[in-house]
């Protein structure tokens, strides 16, 4: 499943006082089964643009196209893109309200009309895959639970869906380290071993370093930045200029560089920098 | 008789419990916390999801009142309601989510609506709101309509209007949870400058360890207690230990135990970039000595 969009624009109340351009002549293309994640500051566009992924919002100029079919297109039901591109919203468990979690999650199955033992395997398989217990689960009422497992029901609810795109918004925040990690877990998962194509918006640079392949910066409504993790975070100026700042481990190593330290500067996580620092330090590499 | 104490906050035994929802089970969210918070000092509690983190920070201007045990603000007596007015002028709370904390159309109002219900009078209110706005740096946005500022703006306004109660402390629950990177370094550089500047007290909840690193102390809180009290450097330098309590470490203070396990000789308590990049080019060089020797 692939989104693309072709010079997408969305100006919020045209043609009065509260005029606003949030997405300016946007042009970009997810393929399927990428992970891709949408950084930039608050106000610079990311929320408005994926919101027009899925049909959520129309753009005031521009082409949105899914699986290569204009999604504003004559004879098209957006109701088949939005079950194919799934949006999980920041604080995604104040939309928790069913009583239990087998409901909560079965309410957009069974909106869509499929029979109950249907319901019933999706909602299972759902839980699976964000790494929540169905038996022990699914009775319980959504409001007892824990934060992280609040947040993997609402996640599950989208997946129920079976899509082939999630798109996530800030799916870690408010979470404390331990349970930041475990979301983040359950994301790569949902990407490598069952093959959703993901786009992940998020304020945490070293979440996104450890877990996108590409990355796309938003700053004032336009994309000025768009290649992989490693070339994108080794931009500082573009960095700077969107109100960003590389992961830690990313500004020591261009500091080490600065300081003429033979080190490569493309270094994303923990684990690559202690590899790096050993190399250099174990004599290779050094300045003669 | 007249306590002088350098102690903003003295918290003895405090025990906080409440009843689970069907009313059987007894639940203690702090189980016996003693903490004295001094004036002046800038202060970082961390703790994983449900420690009890926020339930102590409500205890620290009276919006919760111990089960047992006590808690003194400026020596005031939480459980006295007679203190109650003059404790929450003592320590302001900012919350997460700014667009909770906007009550008015334009940002001056929004600052002096508590002020006003104090009864201060209007010349005493302008000048506050004033001073108030200058401090967080958002004079030219007086009459500004809030809900249209961008995050970190309207904690500034939020702190701005805890600020012109006058308080002598600042508790700050996750501030920064819904900003992004400008809108956390906006905030926190406000709270640096408050706490230095201006000499006021600050307490500081946060999931970011980058964050709690700032402060001059570091309060680790689990299951109800406090496990670890310390210099932030020490505490961090205990990376086994900060994991196992489901929270984590600076990534520069991570990499420099990873390298300390892997033979490389460096200080394992740096905080920040600048630090650790002092440390490495250090044994580079040595490292580019020895090899000359060879």
């Amino acid at each position: 499943m692939s989104i693309r969009v072709e010079n997408l624009s969305h100006t919020y109340n045209p043609g009065t006082p509260f005029e606003r351009c949030a997405v300016d002549n946007v042009t970009l293309e997810i393929k399927d089964g990428e992970f891709v994640a949408i950084i930039g500051e608050t106000g610079s566009g990311k929320s408005t643009l994926i919101q027009h992924f899925n049909g959520l919002l129309k753009p005031t100029g521009g082409r949105v196209f899914v699986d290569e079919v204009d999604i504003w297109g004559k004879g098209v039901h957006l109701k088949t893109v939005r079950q194919k591109v799934g949006l999980v919203f920041q604080y995604p468990e104040h939309q928790l309200f069913e009583e239990t979690v087998f409901k909560d999650i079965a309410f957009g199955p069974r909106n869509i009309g499929l029979p109950d033992d249907e319901v019933d395997r999706r909602v299972e398989q759902a839980m699976k895959m964000v790494g929540l217990d169905f038996e022990a689960l699914r009775d319980r009422s959504p409001f007892e639970l824990s934060g992280g497992e609040k947040r993997r029901v609402a996640m599950a609810g989208v997946i129920a869906m079976k899509p082939s795109v999630i798109v996530l918004d800030e799916p870690a925040s408010g979470l404390d380290p331990h349970g930041r990690d475990q979301v983040l877990a359950e994301i790569q998962q949902l990407h490598q071993e069952f093959g959703f194509t993901v786009v992940l918006v998020s304020h945490s640079m070293e979440d996104v370093a450890k877990l996108a392949r590409r990355v796309m910066v938003l700053h004032k409504a336009k994309l000025i930045a768009d290649g992989s993790t490693r070339d994108v975070f080794g931009m500082e100026d573009v960095l700077s200029k969107a109100g960003l700042e590389a992961p830690q481990v990313t500004r020591l190593m261009q500091e080490l560089a600065r300081r003429n330290m033979k080190v490569r500067t493309d270094i994303l996580t923990v684990e690559e920098a202690k590899r790096e620092i050993l190399r250099v330090l174990g004599g290779e590499g050094r300045v003669s | 008789m007249n306590r002088v104490s350098d102690e903003i906050i003295i918290t003895e035994n405090l025990v906080y419990s409440y009843s689970s929802e069907d009313q059987e089970i007894e639940m203690q969210a702090l189980a016996g916390v003693n903490l004295s918070i001094a004036r002046g000092e800038f202060v970082a509690i961390i703790g994983r999801n449900g420690s009890g983190k926020s339930t102590l920070a409500k205890h620290f201007n009276a919006l919760f009142l111990p089960t047992s045990g006590t808690v003194r603000i400026n020596g005031m007596d939480t459980q006295d309601p007679r203190n109650l007015w003059r404790i929450r002028q003592t320590v302001g709370m900012v919350f997460q989510n700014p667009d909770n904390q906007i009550v008015s159309t334009t940002v001056e109002e929004d600052v002096a609506f508590g002020p006003e219900n104090l009864g201060v009078p209007p010349d005493e209110i302008r000048r506050r709101v004033n001073l108030a706005l200058e401090w967080v740096g958002m004079s030219e946005y007086m009459r500004h309509a809030p809900h249209l500022l961008s995050g970190g703006q309207k904690q500034r306004v939020a702190i701005a209007g805890v600020l012109a109660m006058r308080p002598k402390c600042i508790v700050l629950d996750e501030p920064t949870a819904m900003l992004d990177p400008s809108g956390r370094r906006e905030v926190l550089d406000t709270v640096k400058r408050l706490n230095k500047e201006e000499g006021i007290t600050v307490v500081l909840i946060t999931h970011f360890m980058d964050e709690a690193a700032l402060g001059d102390r570091v309060v680790v809180i689990d299951q109800g207690k406090i496990v670890m009290d310390d210099v932030p450097r020490k505490i961090f330098s205990q990376v086994e230990l900060i994991r196992q309590l489901h929270l984590d470490v600076p990534q520069v203070t991570r990499l420099a135990h990873e390298l300390n396990k892997s033979g490389v000789t460096i200080p394992e308590d740096a905080l920040t970039v600048e630090e650790l990049a002092d440390a490495l080019s250090g044994s580079y060089r040595e490292s580019a000595v020895a090899s000359y020797g060879e």
